[in-house]
């Protein structure tokens, strides 16, 4: 079996005498080999490549290199540079396909450079041979973009050479002896982004308010707005500068939560007036971005709308790129004044300092929260049984609307106190329930998604020439769009019998009823 | 995903060695993580890269499984390069895998992909058992010619071999090796590609001091001598077997 690389974290330099002693019984060093590089390390705001155990860097700015960010070792490369950051800029190839799935539409950030002054060398036994190659390392650290002082880290790398693994053992043997016990070579990269003050938490993005069985319904509101402010908070710099559409995305989404908490949790918990104001404040902001997103979308979406095309017809619907990414360009710089300007700024902090006042404080505040949950929980899913049960063929499409915000608030439900229940149990519910929203989802984006098309059309017609050919390919992506529509209303059905099943309704009752509740272990 | 290329011609003393040596050493620089197997009972590429000819329980308990490959493995000096070394057994290996399944090589390196970008084969001099199982554990065969009559037969030879036992699913290639270009009949058959031209690759290896140099050196030419001429001939033949195998 092949021996795993290994390091050893030094407090310093160590001199080719010292390495000599230390490692003299493994075998004789030659003279190293001195070599620099200079790293940038990507990943995206929310660390989906960290999230995967993988690390990109571009060296010298001549390649680009995917490894695995526990091994180092080497995945892919790519000669090139990073350049906007897209995965679609990234050269093509193997390191292209790997990285796009995973980023998806998120922007590569810069996250830390790195000046790496490396002396690699090898340990011979009597006869000759390689046994081992060791790389001592200083890694000059500074954070993205190269603001902020430099840190230094040192290193020993060990790479054991095929055949000679005992060679590797006794000389891990003597340096954890002298620098404490080795580590993967991951853990430096780890380090280092510390060290710069960015180190990587895959999925700190989604906002866990932190409720405990304990908890009054009063406390667990006031922890879910907050996580959910903290999370529109953490994405405002980044939908201020539209550094990708995710930003303004995962910021909407904490802005909607928090309008659904409002009406799903808040009601006798907060005082109607507290309620109304923020309600006001919330439909403000989101009337504020909605045409950014609806072009965003769009944007994201054009590759598929080419594709549905047929080829020459592809090139006409130029002029609706052009006319989007004017539009995007001109609502993102509005975006960016409404979240630097005044009012946002003390609206989103007069909610904070309203959260938990005594005063804001309504009748049901004091009840028990998993008391409040599992009435909120079990009247959603009643609901979302009645009027999904109640939709035929003929019902029109307003009524799948209508259900896909029923379970919407089931979801938001299920996601707001889920930290009450097993999570297993929670996982359970919102995995069919989010396939069925999925199904509601692609219809009700079909229509949406048209009728944006049609809209789109008439502006540019009414600012000026457009070809004629260009609104037909619009109408065509148009008719795709409303088709895959109508396979989803096909889908709808059976979608919803799954869900409906006898024993995911049990499961509801086992947890949400009014007896026999199981509650997560504290 | 993990290429496997195999240096063969049935004739003797056309340069598979060095080729294979170079190749894998050229390889390795560019960043593939590089094994060559040793198929000669010879052993000249395992004395190229200074390992001792020998495996554990030899060649049959490769054969028969009983030895796990990677177990064999050896590193070279050169980092991401390691050698499968020779043995004296695997003048048996007709013999051993008379008896076995056609893809019996193809299945005892499977094991081995997962550690390497790319598994060269150092054949031994013949037509026999051993061949088949080569061929068909093969990506890309690449065929190493001097450039005189007696030498393109061997070519056709093996492409009728390959017929007669339907082997398929391997890439045939071929290139010139020890160019004497003193020598108009080397420089007519280069300049005519052998008759061949849709499977001989543009670059030539010229006969050269610096490749006779290895068995004195006991190192690839591009880490004695980088700036010679076959040492550069190396690399264009690794450039545009790399772009063989896309």
């Amino acid at each position: 079996m092949k021996a795993q690389c290994v390091c050893f974290r030094t407090d310093g330099p160590v001199a080719d005498a010292d390495l000599a002693e230390l490692l003299g019984p493994v075998g004789t060093a030659d003279s190293g080999q001195a070599a620099r590089a200079a790293f940038i390390y990507y990943d995206s705001f929310d660390w989906r490549l960290a999230g995967r155990g993988l690390a990109l860097r571009a060296r010298d700015r001549e390649a680009i290199e995917l490894a695995e960010a526990r091994s180092g070792r080497i995945a892919a490369t790519a000669p090139g540079r990073v350049t906007t950051g897209f995965a679609a800029d990234l050269p093509p190839g193997r390191l292209r396909r790997t990285v796009a799935p995973v980023i998806e539409m998120r922007r590569l950030l810069e996250r830390l450079r790195v000046r790496l002054h490396a002396t690699a060398t090898a340990l011979r036994d009597r006869e000759g041979n390689t046994v081992l190659r060791l790389r001592r390392e200083r890694w000059e650290c500074r954070a993205g973009g190269g603001r902020g002082p430099a840190h230094r880290l040192w290193r020993i790398v060990l790479d054991p050479v095929r055949g000679y693994s005992g060679a590797v053992r006794r000389a891990a043997v003597a340096l954890e002896k002298r620098f404490g016990p080795g580590v993967p070579p991951g853990d430096t990269l780890c380090d280092a982004l510390t060290a710069v003050g960015a180190p990587p938490e895959p999925g700190a993005g989604k906002p866990r308010p932190g409720l405990t069985g304990a908890m009054t319904a009063g406390e667990a509101s006031r922890a879910i707005h907050l996580a959910l402010l903290d999370a529109m908070t953490r994405n405002e710099a980044g939908a201020a500068a539209d550094i990708d559409s995710e930003y303004l995305h995962d910021f909407r989404v904490a802005l909607r939560r928090g309008r659904s908490a409002l009406a799903l949790v808040d009601k006798g918990v907060l005082t109607p007036e507290t309620v109304a104001e923020a309600k006001a404040a919330f439909r403000w902001i989101a009337r504020q971005t909605n045409l950014k997103r609806d072009l965003d979308v769009c944007l994201l979406d054009l590759p598929d709308f080419e594709a549905a095309l047929p080829a020459e017809y592809r090139a006409c619907l130029r002029p609706f790129r052009d006319h989007l990414l004017l539009q995007s360009r001109r609502e993102s710089r509005r975006i960016a004044r409404l979240l630097r300007g005044q009012r946002y700024r003390q609206l989103r902090d007069a909610w904070r300092d309203r959260l938990g006042a005594a005063a804001a404080a309504g009748p049901l505040a004091g009840v028990p929260a998993r008391d409040l949950a599992g009435r909120r929980i079990r009247k959603a899913h009643r609901r979302l049984l009645r009027e999904g049960g109640s939709i035929d063929a003929d019902s029109p499409p307003d009524a799948l609307h209508a259900l896909r915000i029923t379970a919407k608030r089931l979801r938001y439900l299920l996601e707001f106190f889920g930290e009450l229940y097993p999570p297993r149990d929670i996982a359970g519910l919102i995995t069919p329930l989010k396939r069925l929203q999925d199904v509601l989802g692609r219809f009700q984006d079909s229509v949406v998604q048209s009728e944006r098309i049609v809209a789109f059309a008439r502006e540019m017609a009414a600012a000026g020439e457009v070809p004629v050919e260009t609104h037909m390919a619009m109408g065509m992506v148009a008719d795709s769009i409303l088709a895959c529509g109508a396979a989803a209303r096909r889908d709808f059905h059976d979608s919803f019998r799954r869900f409906a099943r006898p024993g995911l309704r049990a499961i509801f009752t086992a947890l949400f009823g009014n007896s026999g509740r199981r509650e997560r272990a504290q | 995903m993990t290429d496997v290329v195999s240096i063969f011609n049935l004739k003797g003393g056309v340069g598979k060695t060095a080729a294979a040596v170079n190749l894998a050493y050229c390889a390795a620089r560019s960043g593939r993580r590089m094994l060559i197997w040793d198929l000669d009972a010879q052993g000249a590429a395992s004395f190229y890269f200074r390992v001792k000819p020998k495996v554990k329980g030899g060649g049959r308990k490769i054969v028969s499984g009983r030895n796990a490959l990677g177990d064999l493995i050896k590193g070279t000096d050169f980092e991401g390069l390691d050698l499968l070394p020779a043995d004296f057994s695997y003048r048996e290996f007709d013999l051993r895998f008379a008896d076995q399944k056609q893809s019996r090589l193809k299945k005892l390196i499977a094991p081995l992909k997962k550690d390497y970008d790319l598994i060269l084969f150092d054949c031994p001099p013949s037509m026999s058992g051993l061949s088949e199982q080569i061929f068909r554990a093969s990506d890309l065969l690449l065929v190493p010619l001097v450039p005189t009559t007696l030498s393109l037969r061997t070519l056709d030879q093996i492409r009728a071999f390959m017929a007669d036992e339907k082997i398929g699913g391997v890439r045939l290639r071929a290139f010139f090796s020890m160019v004497d270009r003193r020598k108009r009949l080397h420089r007519e058959i280069v300049e005519a590609r052998g008759g061949t031209p849709d499977l001989m690759l543009a670059t030539a290896i010229p006969n050269a001091s610096a490749v006779e140099r290895m068995g004195t050196e006991r190192r690839p030419v591009g880490a004695f001598a980088p700036r010679s001429t076959p040492a550069a001939a190396f690399r264009d033949l690794w450039a545009e077997v790399a772009r063989e195998l896309g």
